[in-house]
């Protein structure tokens, strides 16, 4: 992809980010003049950028985008929520668009036809200019009517059976020539003729023409139409200038429609990344210091060699040691900013989520974002997209209740969701928040009983708190019918095995009649990893200090075994427990210390806290974890490995995996 | 002069623009029944083809072009003629 294609790209989105928020703010606000304006002028460099690559379908749209938010500028035509609505699919539309060149640049972004159609719902949208001089064409284009294709005239029928009979495309070319184009010296007709590879053809007048006494003859009441094997492009090319009075429509071929989409496998495109100019000028001055420092190691060299005391060598060298420590940890700070993004950039969704959510269900919904610019890496935020949708969706679904409901109950007819991020101590909390009903502890009980997730003694057993955050446990979900929105069969078992990819962690709080709240912590960097280091038969592993709640010594008598299933009393818990030995395929059994007691791994895996019997612990340690890569790859009990400070390779265990 | 106007039967040979459209709605309107011969025809214009469909005027000779005798198969045929 050429460079400025690729900033062509970069600068669409940033426009489209801006875009989806203003149409959203004008919606609640309509009268906020400062808003159209922006939106117009976003609008507008838009539809300029994308005529610098000819992309026609984009234009057409943001044209009529443009069109119509300068009448709504000129409060010639009023904003409103149907407005909002066309202007979405516009932008939805130039979106999809835009990340379709992405991916294959080579192809001419947009469905014509579909652009055509979105570009007929934006016009018609608008009112007659008040007398300003618009040069933009017909103000209000109607929609061209293309009833006729429901049932073809018997020739045109047998024409496209036998063009498409010989693997022909058909395109059916519905012109309507609007009243006043014989003042312009329009001849549609000699524009229509000029169409290739015309199969069948017919002029049809829509209304029925009046006695020729009362006929004004200069006012086109004729429909042109015709079906065409050319394509779509070369149609619309020679019909550019009327593009607004004609309609192109495919006409429906089943067995073919899989064709397309065949040469879609190109080379990945490449991600980046946009970073503030200070971001990288804080790390072009640590590489400065770098080079400074890097300096005087010939110089403590030239020191041994002139016979200078090891001890002194040694202090200088620990000197060294430390100003070089110094600014490789700034180094790695530095770098870590480069990644940071703020979670503004994953939340500015949601408001559109909400509010197209909201009118299909029928419910009012106030959307709260609060500290938007809370940062985290960039993989950390990538993967909280999805599951963020889940959640936000299902609070829409299944929390927030009718208006009618919510004001029986008491409380104001808009429910409210709420999402708040905030930044703590080397970690990302995230709290999403709903005033709905709440989930039932009572219900999940039955319900988990029922699925068979738990038995009726553990559902006894368990506090409130643990029951509904089974509705993390896979094979779980509390809706009984599968809607359109949250219920896709996906349950919230991938939400919270998204969270803990990028070692997050999930909880859920609800009170019944008030509310659910959930809280997501995330690590702020995925890059440095904190491991606890275990040995087991001679070899040292590491398992994420997220996974761990604490390390504990057992005397051996303290196991018990139900079955094959082995259990200790940990302060009046009872914690089901392992061997790593046995879960790795390790033959050793294992090794107890001098006192007889057994070194247990107090983990939790899946939201619930398991021994695993090991053979000694060794420390934490701060690793730079990397995925495995190759054959490697393949092996799901290690998260990936870590090269530590004497060279030796670490590898991480997975325990979710391992179980 | 691409259109001749006899008193029921008009020729139209060429290319008729829509400089003509003034005479030939005030031809169907004074003549009741009127027919035209296209045969000589490359090009109508609009205009001119809705005056002859608002007329109900037949044709008496179809184009010889026969992308433009496609086009124009809303127009009546003489019930007289060969198509």
């Amino acid at each position: 992809m050429n460079a400025l294609l690729e900033q062509y790209l970069a600068e669409t989105r940033e426009c489209l980010d801006a875009i989806n928020p203003l149409i959203l703010r004008l919606e609640r606000d309509p009268t906020d003049d400062a808003a159209v304006g922006e939106l117009f002028r976003l609008v507008h460099t838009l539809k300029g950028n994308s005529g610098l690559f000819e992309f026609a379908e984009i234009i057409r749209v943001l044209h009529a985008a443009e069109d119509l938010l300068d009448q709504v500028r000129g409060r010639v035509t009023e904003y409103s929520s149907r407005l909002a609505d066309r202007l979405l699919e516009a932008i939805d539309f130039v979106e999809r668009s835009t990340s379709g060149i992405a991916d294959n640049p080579e192809a001419a972004p947009g469905d014509p036809v579909e652009a055509k159609a979105i570009a007929d719902a934006l016009r018609a949208l608008m009112g007659t200019p008040g007398g300003a001089g618009d040069d933009a064409g017909p103000a209000a284009g109607p929609t061209i009517a293309t009833e006729w294709l429901n049932a073809l005239p018997p020739a045109a029928r047998d024409a496209t059976r036998s063009a498409t009979a010989a693997g022909a495309r058909v395109h059916a070319v519905t012109y309507i020539p609007d009243a006043g184009c014989f003042y312009r010296g329009e001849d549609p007709f000699f524009t229509i003729r000029q169409l290739p590879e015309i199969i069948w053809c017919d002029i049809a007048a829509p209304t029925p023409l009046p006695p020729v006494d009362e006929i004004d003859a200069f006012a086109c009441s004729l429909a042109f139409r015709c079906l065409s094997t050319a394509t779509v492009d070369d149609l619309l090319r020679r019909l550019r200038y009327v593009s607004d009075q004609v309609a192109i429509t495919e006409l429906a071929d089943t067995d073919r429609s899989a064709a397309p989409s065949a040469r879609a496998t190109r080379d990945e495109p490449v991600a980046s990344l946009r970073v503030e100019q200070r971001r990288i000028d804080r790390l072009m001055d640590l590489i400065g210091e770098m080079t400074v420092s890097k300096n005087a190691l010939p110089y403590l060299a030239a020191r041994a060699d002139a016979g200078a005391s090891p001890r002194d060598i040694a202090r200088d060298i620990k000197a060294q040691y430390a100003v070089i420590h110094r600014i490789t940890q700034a180094l790695q700070d530095a770098i870590m900013q480069v990644r940071m993004m703020p979670i503004g950039t994953v939340l500015a969704r949601f408001p559109r989520l909400v509010r197209d959510t909201s009118a299909k269900l029928g419910k009012q919904v106030k959307l709260v974002l609060e500290g938007e610019h809370t940062e985290a890496d960039k993989t950390v935020m990538e993967a909280l997209a999805d599951p963020l949708i889940h959640i936000v969706r299902n609070s829409l679904d299944h929390g927030l209740e009718m208006p009618a409901d919510r004001v029986a109950s008491g409380k104001t007819a808009c429910g409210t969701i709420a999402i708040t991020a905030q930044q703590d101590s080397g970690r990302v909390l995230l709290r999403i928040r709903d005033d709905g009903r709440g989930i039932d502890p009572v219900a999940i009980r039955r319900k988990a009983v029922a699925k068979g997730v738990i038995t009726a003694e553990e559902a006894g057993s368990i506090d409130d708190r643990e029951a509904i955050n089974l509705i993390f446990t896979p094979g779980f979900s509390t809706s009984d019918t599968i809607s359109d929105l949250s219920g896709r069969g996906v349950g919230m078992d991938v939400v919270r095995s998204a969270i803990e990819k990028v070692r997050g962690t999930i909880r859920l709080d609800s009170v019944v009649g008030q509310g659910t709240s959930i809280e997501i912590s995330l690590p702020l960097a995925m890059a440095v990893t904190s491991v606890v280091l275990i040995e087991t038969d001679g070899q040292l592993f590491g398992v994420p200090v997220e996974n761990v709640i604490e390390t504990v010594r057992i005397a051996r008598e303290a196991i018990h075994g139900f079955g094959s299933v082995r259990t200790i009393s940990l302060r009046g818990r009872i914690l089901p427990i392992k061997e790593l030995n046995g879960l790795l395929g390790l033959p050793a059994v294992p090794r107890a210390n001098a006192q007889g007691e057994l070194a247990v791994l107090v983990a939790t895996i899946g939201g619930r806290p398991v021994g695993i019997v090991v053979d000694d612990f060794r420390g934490t340690a701060e690793v730079v974890q990397k995925p495995h890569a190759g054959v490697l790859a393949a092996i799901s009990a290690f998260s990936g490995s870590a090269v530590m400070g004497d060279g030796s390779v670490l590898m991480v265990l997975d325990l979710a995996e391992l179980f | 002069m691409s259109i001749i106007l006899n008193h029921l039967e008009a020729t139209f040979s060429d290319i008729v623009a829509i400089s003509d459209a003034d005479i030939v709605l005030e031809w169907v309107q004074q003549n009741q029944g009127v027919s035209v011969d296209l045969s000589a025809c490359s090009h109508l214009h609009p205009a001119v083809i809705q005056i002859l469909l608002a007329s109900g005027a037949c044709v008496s000779a179809w184009p010889t072009d026969p992308d433009l005798a496609r086009w124009l198969s809303i127009l009546r045929a003489n019930p007289g003629s060969d198509q």
